[in-house]
């Protein structure tokens, strides 16, 4: 028998900023144990509703719901990858894997799952800046698998920044495994045909709006894809998921 | 790697004793241990001279590296040291104002408690006012804290400056003594203090090692896996501040210890924070007790301050660190 834990809910959530609010009076109810995408333009709003999901920031107005049960602590509920890593401490980088709490051999697993065990012994401070951000992959993931998979969340913000495809498929296979094992995922990303095939729903912002949650098909509609991106395209059905063809960067 | 418990204590502990040793037995008038029993001269300079003199140096020593490696961290700055908090500048300016006043009466023995008292309420009031400037709202802000350290650094500089223009002969003469720390004037009361408090902060900060690992990662990411960054920073501070005003207080201003000791330590032992504090705290009295003996030693029977001796060695030591660090570390820094 399985256990499936609540979906997350976001009940008319808003964060302002300086100037423009960042988040404007969004509700959306998140499943957990699917792979979702969390997508828009440039200063949509991705990384602010990621802040708020972490308890980075305190909402403005609006409710989270974590659904019955929840762990008090945030630490418990939720690991984070945010999108600038501020390290500079010249740790190894299983050392980096192991700040999250986990023994050397664990660490080492979670460098392996994303290929890169070969660099575990070298300073993070000398790896290019992919590997690093891998590092810190690695390092949140093992943070996520020390939580319980009926409440825990995985969210990511921008991983597949700087990667190359073998290394960004290693990324999404590891997010799938975690959603397959009942994990609440949440992956922000700008590379929308590597994240496409792999993404199951869509979370669509702009403008620090809810603009549309649904499959990929339904949401990246050509009006929308000029509306927010200002470019001609569509959206391609294949098996095994689909692409976004551009067809013009005008319009 | 992880079945190697606790790095490197048990050789800093067998170096500390032997410098213990060597602090007790040697001097102008060496001693001998197999000879103590038959030489009733011995005794006296052992038990008042030698013995307080070694355990101030060695808890001074201690006191020093420790604060330095909690500040290293808590700044995340391998450059940091206990100075930088504003700790030096405001206990020479609270030491030289009653120096200044009192003069050469407060040569030695009892009369150095309202110097020691001056300089640690003066070390303790210039770190207060360097982390409330360094503050941003309620947390703290640790390029503000370093920018508002040297500042106060500086006015203190300045202030102890005019002090020894206002000063007559021997007050001047007491504050330039003092300014470059020194021991000899040691006796059974000036290790207490932090013979009471150091092992306190050891117990209290046995356990702080992953903390510290993890707070590498920014406030952020480290509060991300639980760690309460904000009561760890006030904590370490609190800690690192009391130490090096206690440190300070009784023998003036010993440079660079805070920043050569736990930067030697990231050498031998890796980047780990875990068991750093007692490691930083071994080696520093470990170094001091040596630089001490060279300072009797050198020039004896006359002696030199022994911050002078570690300022000579440090401050080669700091340069050849900054510029490995600028020839090998990353660019961007990230």
């Amino acid at each position: 028998m399985t256990i499936t834990g609540a979906a997350l809910t976001l009940r008319a959530v808003s964060l302002s900023g300086p100037g423009q609010p960042r988040l404007k009076d969004l509700s959306v109810t998140l499943p957990r144990g699917q792979r979702l995408l969390l997508a828009g333009p440039n200063g949509a709003g991705k990384s602010s509703l990621l802040d708020v999901l972490s308890g980075d920031v305190v909402l403005s107005a609006g409710t989270l719901h974590w659904g019955p049960g929840a762990p008090p602590r945030w630490a418990d509920r939720r690991a984070y990858l945010p999108q600038r890593n501020a390290l500079a401490h010249p740790f190894s980088a299983a050392q980096v894997v192991a700040l999250a709490g986990v023994g050397t051999s664990d660490a080492l697993d979670h460098l392996e799952e994303l290929g890169i065990k070969d660099w575990a012994e070298q300073p993070y401070p000398t790896l290019s800046g992919g590997l690093r951000r891998l590092v810190h992959m690695a390092r949140v993931l093992a943070q996520l698998d020390r939580l319980v998979p009926e409440y825990g969340w995985g969210f990511f913000d921008e991983p597949l920044a700087n990667l190359d495809w073998r290394y960004a498929g290693r990324v999404l296979n590891a997010l799938e495994r975690r959603a397959a094992a009942g994990y609440g995922i949440l992956l922000a990303a700008h590379e929308l045909n590597l994240a496409l095939p792999w993404a199951e729903q869509v979370l669509l912002l702009a403008g620090g709006q809810g603009e549309a949650f649904g499959a990929p098909a339904a949401v990246f509609t050509p009006e929308r894809l000029a509306a927010h991106w200002g470019v001609r395209g569509h959206f391609e059905a294949r098996e095994g998921g689909g692409r976004l063809l551009l067809d013009s960067l005008e319009p | 790697m992880e079945h190697a418990r606790a790095p490197g204590l048990k050789a800093l502990s067998l170096a500390f004793l032997l410098a213990f040793g060597a602090a007790l037995m040697l001097g102008p008038v060496p001693l001998r241990p197999w000879a103590l029993a038959e030489d009733p001269a011995a005794w006296p300079i052992l038990w008042e001279l030698r013995l307080p003199r070694a355990l101030l140096a060695a808890l001074i020593g201690a006191a020093l590296a420790l604060a330095g490696a909690l500040l290293q961290a808590l700044l995340r700055n391998p450059l940091a040291d206990p100075a930088l908090l504003g700790v030096s500048g405001g206990a020479a300016l609270g030491a030289a104002a009653v120096l200044s006043l009192g003069a050469g009466a407060l040569a030695s023995g009892l009369a150095v408690v309202p110097v020691a008292g001056a300089a640690f309420l003066g070390a303790l009031l210039a770190v207060a006012l360097v982390l409330r400037l360094g503050q941003r709202g309620t947390q703290l802000d640790l390029s503000g804290v370093l920018l508002a350290g040297i500042a106060i650094n500086t006015l203190c500089g300045a202030g102890v400056g005019l002090l020894m223009m206002l000063a007559g002969d021997g007050g001047l003469r007491s504050i330039t003594f003092w300014l470059f720390g020194s021991l000899a004037n040691a006796h059974w009361l000036s290790p207490l203090p932090l013979l009471i408090t150091l092992p306190l902060v050891l117990l209290l900060t046995r356990s702080w090692g992953q903390a510290l690992d993890q707070y590498q990662l920014g406030d952020r990411e480290a509060a991300h896996h639980g760690l309460a960054v904000g009561r760890l920073q006030r904590m370490g501070l609190l800690v690192a501040t009391l130490l090096t005003a206690l440190a300070v207080a009784v023998a003036g201003i010993i440079g660079f210890l805070g920043l050569m000791v736990p930067q030697g330590l990231v050498r031998w032992f890796g980047p780990s924070h875990r068991h750093r504090l007692p490691q930083a705290a071994l080696a520093g009295a470990t170094l001091l007790l040596l630089a001490d003996l060279l300072a009797r030693l050198l020039l004896a029977p006359a002696e030199l301050p022994v911050g002078m001796l570690t300022a000579l060695l440090g401050g080669p030591f700091f340069l050849w660190l900054l510029r490995r660090q600028l020839s090998n570390g990353p660019e961007d820094g990230a």
